[in-house]
């Protein structure tokens, strides 16, 4: 077994956890972009397409930053749990 | 044929949105390339620490997100040349090369902080917070290109 096995999460779950928060990081801003544009700022707000492009460009990047600094901090506390006791014969 | 609207305006709105998304991925590709090599190199040893180190990865990625969102804008306000004046050409033009090269900069810079970063969090744990901070400083270079971007996209 290699050193440091013991206490690190199975290699299926680490992938997983990987391709679920890239595919956030990526997915989630695209979509806010066009929901932001489309639903609030040209359908409830009516603004001028341009000023609705510029509000809906500030949302998509704002959501960009809080869906990387979650993925930071779940990876910023991956390491951070306490060890278990590893058993000696 | 107006002097303000000549039937070379498009161009430049063109070259803005193509230069945006262009050097932006240029920037993004270089930091990818640069800290995966570190990543890989430091895997070997450490593979537990893959998921803390993904994040100048994901960063650098995120450079080219922000010329991913000026060319999609460049492209929407695009029209044919009897509507388009020349001075919004120019505007465009100078929006794209202001994300497109503080894109790059910034992602030549997540990439070597990245691969220095990755390589000695491996070896000492704590340099790990000290790595994301010269990350953000680094990718807050290429929001500040967005930032010029947008505020030039909105002159008329």
């Amino acid at each position: 077994m290699i050193e440091g096995k013991a206490n690190e999460l199975p290699d299926f779950q680490v992938f997983r956890t990987v391709i679920k928060y890239c595919l956030f990081i990526i997915i989630v801003p695209v979509l806010s972009f066009f929901s932001a544009k489309t639903i609030l700022f040209d359908g409830i707000l009516r603004l001028e397409p341009i000023t609705s492009s510029v509000y809906s460009a500030v949302v998509a990047v704002i959501v960009l930053h809080v869906t990387l600094g979650l993925y930071i901090y779940r990876a910023y506390t991956e390491a951070e749990k306490p060890e278990k006791p590893v058993k000696k014969d | 044929m107006a002097e303000a609207n000549p039937v070379y305006g498009p161009f430049f709105g063109v070259m803005g949105a193509a230069s945006a998304i262009i050097f932006s991925a240029l920037g993004a590709a270089y930091g990818t390339a640069k800290s995966g090599t570190g990543i890989a190199a430091m895997s070997v040893m450490r593979p537990e620490l893959i998921m803390k180190s993904i994040i100048p990865v994901v960063m650098a990625g995120i450079i080219a997100i922000y010329g991913l969102v000026v060319a999609v804008l460049i492209a929407g306000s695009l029209e044919s040349s009897a509507t388009y004046s020349l001075f919004r050409g120019f505007i465009h033009l100078g929006a794209g090369l202001a994300v497109g090269f503080s894109g790059l900069a910034a992602g030549f810079a997540i990439g070597i902080v990245g691969d220095a970063g990755v390589r000695g969090t491996a070896q000492q744990p704590r340099l790990f917070v000290g790595m994301i901070l010269i990350l953000i400083f680094a990718e807050v270079l290429g929001l500040y290109g967005l930032i010029v971007a947008i505020y030039l996209y909105t002159k008329q």
